[in-house]
């Protein structure tokens, strides 16, 4: 008896050590794998707080054109933004909290390599501790071009490497000043135009016609002879009650599947949705990620398509040319063509490039990572196909280049905001595909032109080092 | 100047807490025999390097940055709590005559760490949480004498458990809410927790029911008091003591009969009566939900797990040095969460080492149980260990996000009274145990001599 409770204690023991043994493993994993996103959290009262005693690193553009840096003041350092407006959403900014890159980066920006040796360097010969300095993947000069070229109109514009997912350009308008923002923040607030959130990212804008890229996937899953289908389109038509009307009222005739894409057709893309269904739209959609959304390291919103079985009609010839309920954000929809530009291949979105340390010593890169296959090659070979035809002989007229091939597809979201959202979404060079771009021109006020923007874009990518 | 000190104070604490541990494996390897010397030289080295860490903290968080200048009052709050921590342990091995050092040894590391942290968190707190350690220490002091004044106290069950309920009900009747429990007596200035005392009690109970065979009688009074004690408990809403008292039970209960089958349909007891707790409790549901993502409520249910996490990411492995970190954002640091704190300045390494301090005194207490020839103090021994290492275990656990999150101290680190005093009494008769055995083991000795 007594011997048998000897025995128990001694299994009791092992338990109590493994427990432990859980413990410990369990403490490591947190701070090695998880700490490192989960303290970058606008609840960690230790973002917000910045020691002014040491130099916090720069945010460079992707050449190293300083966009941030601390500089030495009466009161310890302060941050100074040189012509950082174009990127001010990338950048962020410090002093009335922090957000952006100052905030996603915060502890790698305070934090110091090689403490001691600083320490003791500052110490012994004077000299600044230094924190290391983020290299963004975004070219100032790309920022500068886009800002430029959507003159007064409020949207985004991102170009985004189509092997790589490295986000070369991302604007988003209006934009405020990262130098006076602490000055101007209480107006900055409450502005209307909300000059302070990032439209690349967080913007919900109804796609449009650019969802027809969706519909027109969706077909070719589920419709075995979509190559045959053929349509005539009136310039209106009625479907469960519901009257769709082609832009501007224009009849387009007998199409198949690649006119009715290249023109734009609502009342086409209406009776196709009509065949395909709602559920297997929906469907689609989610495997293209919709729903889901593409992480990224700045905040952002998942684009949402809320249509399912229990749709009507009229809801799911509403959705199928890309109005209704859906919203997406550009940096997704520039992921999407992304996707079509790479064989299939979603690549993670990136905007920190590298980070060094205070003696230019790179300490960290990022690699760029395929997320997932959403399209099949064939797929590919068939979207791109339509979206020259839309740069060729439809509706993207506007973005067909002297100088490469440019594949996109437009859009023309009707708003309850006012004006059509116009947008434009595509890649190029079409045969060797490089850069992919998203544009959007949220309440379009006429001044510019998507579809003229997305191929200055373009070219300003592809002879990014020549032009510099 | 005073940032490159805590730079380079960060090294000299792990250096300081892993000495400590290679005094402890040296004082095991004495022990052992395998090697030449008395264990002397082991313990000297482990109470050396506390109160050099003692010393070294001290300085840091006396420090005035604004002034240049010292704190007075705080180096002589260093200074008295050293004094009380040397003498405290010197008394106490005068009065253990054949208490284990290392067990001493380890809880003064633990205490001092604890005296640090909330030091450096809250003067006033400190100052009261020595006072307590100093009470402690001197109620540990007696114990010995009060076992030889009444023997067989063994003997003693039914006024165990009959106390144990009185204080529990009485706890519902008269209690206050604090944290959401009701586990809080108030008499005057003085407050104090009942359930901490009825550990004792509980402890008590069953080893004395224990310590004869087990009948099924036994079993069935003894299951049913002590789900009815855990009931009332959940019903205060503290969930730590139930879950304790129920592996403290299972435990005991598993050591007294070694029936496998017993644990596991204890096991599968609790789970469904977790079940049932999860359904009828709302304030049970809060915190599982708040364990499983805390970032879905951040704002209001996830809010502590949240900022711990926090803590202790920031800290990272090496810590942001002591006074460099901001713990204070933590809610309840100084109690609940008060090894994130620990985390985020001492950082992840010396967290790690101090979980490993923690196993040193469970192991022990469990050899300490294993060695004793007398039933009833074998199961002294093991219920007390087994109660400290769950608690241990469920506070960590549940800052760390492990589990969900019960409200329970850490032994000798949190701040509170009644903490401190329980978990200096049940090492100090963990100690005892292990001077009767040893005393015992002389007494053979002689007799086989003879």
């Amino acid at each position: 008896m007594m011997g048998n409770s000897k025995k128990s204690i001694k299994k009791v023991t092992v338990i109590i050590i493994l427990m432990f043994a859980v413990i410990i493993s369990y403490l490591l994993k947190i701070v090695i794998k998880d700490s490192g996103k989960m303290i970058v959290n606008s609840y960690n009262p230790r973002i917000s707080s910045s020691d002014t005693t040491i130099k916090r690193g720069d945010i460079r553009d992707i050449d190293g054109f300083v966009l941030a840096e601390s500089v030495n003041g009466d009161n310890g350092y302060v941050r100074k933004y040189n012509d950082a407006k174009t990127s001010c959403h990338v950048v962020g900014y410090t002093g009335a909290g922090k957000t952006g890159t100052e905030a996603v980066e915060n502890f790698t920006l305070q934090h110091i390599d090689n403490e001691l040796f600083q320490r003791l360097r500052s110490f012994l010969k004077g000299g600044e501790v230094e924190g290391d300095s983020v290299y963004l993947t975004i070219d100032k000069n790309l920022q500068d071009i886009a800002s430029k070229l959507m003159k007064s109109n409020k949207g985004a514009v991102v170009v985004e490497e189509v092997s790589t997912g490295r986000i070369l350009c991302m604007v988003s308008k209006p934009m405020y000043d990262p130098q006076t923002l602490a000055k101007n923040w209480d107006s900055l607030k409450v502005d209307k135009t909300t000059p302070l959130v990032n439209r690349a990212t967080q913007g919900e804008y109804t796609p449009g016609s650019i969802f027809k890229i969706v519909t027109a996937t969706a077909a070719m899953r589920n419709l075995q002879d979509v190559g045959n289908f053929t349509y005539t389109c009136h310039g209106e038509d009625k479907f469960g009650g519901k009257v769709i009307h082609c832009f501007n009222g224009e009849s387009h005739g007998k199409e198949n599947l690649t006119s009715g894409f290249a023109n734009s057709c609502n009342c086409f893309f209406s009776a196709l949705g009509d065949k395909i269904g709602a559920a297997t739209l929906r469907k689609t959609a989610d495997d293209l990620l919709f729903n889901t959304g593409v992480e990224f390291s700045l905040p952002y919103n998942i684009p949402s398509v809320k249509i399912d079985k229990t749709a009507t009609e009229s809801e799911l010839v509403e959705t199928s040319i890309g109005q209704g309920r859906t919203t997406v954000t550009p940096l997704f929809m520039a992921s999407i063509v992304q996707s079509i530009a790479n064989d299939g291949v979603m690549m993670q979105p990136y905007i920190i490039d590298h980070i060094v340390n205070y003696d230019d010593a790179t300490v960290d890169t990022t690699l760029p990572e395929a997320l997932r296959t959403v399209f099949t090659k064939s797929e590919c070979k068939k979207l791109k196909e339509m979206m020259i035809a839309v740069v060729n002989e439809g509706t993207g007229f506007n973005a067909k280049s002297d100088y490469f091939q440019v594949a996109g597809k437009t859009g023309t979201a009707q708003n309850p905001g006012g004006n059509d959202h116009w947008w434009f979404v595509g890649f190029a060079p079409a045969d060797n595909p490089q850069y992919a771009v998203s544009v959007v021109l949220e309440n379009a006020d006429g001044s510019a032109n998507a579809s003229v923007i997305a191929r200055k874009m373009l070219y300003n990518a592809i002879n990014r080092k020549e032009l510099k | 100047m005073f940032d490159l000190l805590i730079i380079i104070s960060r090294y000299l604490f792990i250096g300081y807490i892993l000495i400590f541990l290679f005094s402890s494996a040296e004082y095991l390897l004495d022990e052992a025999g395998m090697t030449k010397h008395s264990h002397r030289h082991a313990v000297f080295t482990g109470r050396t390097v506390t109160a050099l860490m003692h010393i070294t903290a001290f300085l840091i968080i006396s420090y005035n940055r604004e002034e240049i200048n010292f704190n007075l009052l705080h180096l002589a709050v260093g200074g008295v709590g050293l004094a009380a921590i040397i003498g405290g342990n010197y008394i106490a091995q005068k009065v253990y005559k054949n208490g284990c050092p290392l067990i001493w040894n380890c809880i003064i590391f633990l205490l001092d760490t604890g005296i640090i942290m909330l030091m450096r968190l809250n003067d006033t707190l400190a100052v009261r949480q020595l006072i307590w350690i100093g009470v402690g220490f001197l109620t540990a002091f007696w114990i010995p004498a009060v076992i030889k004044l009444v023997p067989k106290f063994e003997k003693f069950e039914k006024l165990y458990i009959i106390l144990s309920f009185i204080l529990i009900i009485s706890t519902l009747a008269l209690g206050s809410k604090e944290y959401g429990s009701i586990n809080w007596i108030h008499i005057g200035n003085f407050s104090f927790q009942p359930s901490e005392i009825v550990k004792f009690l509980y402890i008590f109970y069953l080893a004395s029911v224990f310590r004869k065979k087990v009948d099924l009688k036994k079993l069935i009074i003894t299951c049913i008091l002590s789900a009815g004690l855990v009931m009332l408990l959940v019903i205060q809403k503290d969930l730590g003591s139930a879950l304790i008292f129920f592996m403290t039970y299972m435990v005991m209960l598993y050591i007294a009969t070694s029936n496998e089958f017993l644990a596991v349909l204890g096991i599968g007891a609790a789970s469904i009566g977790s079940m049932f707790a999860y359904k009828l409790f709302s304030h049970v549901r809060v915190r599982v939900a708040a364990w499983k993502n805390p970032w879905a409520d951040i704002d209001s249910g996830g809010y502590q797990i949240c900022q711990s996490l926090f803590a202790i990411g920031t800290g990272g492995m090496l810590g942001s040095g002591l006074t460099r970190g901001m713990p204070t954002s933590i809610p309840v640091v100084t109690k609940d969460f008060i090894f994130s704190a620990i985390c985020e300045e001492f950082g992840t390494i010396y967290a790690v080492c101090l979980i490993g301090i923690f196993m040193i005194l469970f192991i022990r207490g469990m050899m300490i149980a294993f060695k004793c020839k007398r039933r009833y103090y074998s199961f002294l021994a093991a219920g007390f260990t087994a109660m400290m290492a769950f608690q241990t275990f469920l506070i960590i656990g549940g800052v760390i996000k492990l589990i969900p999150l019960t409200g329970v101290t850490l032994p000798f680190i949190s701040y509170g009274g009644t903490s401190i005093l329980v978990s200096i009494m049940s090492l100090s008769f963990i100690q005892w145990v292990n001077g009767y055995q040893k005393a015992e083991e002389m007494e053979e000795q002689y007799d086989g001599k003879q």
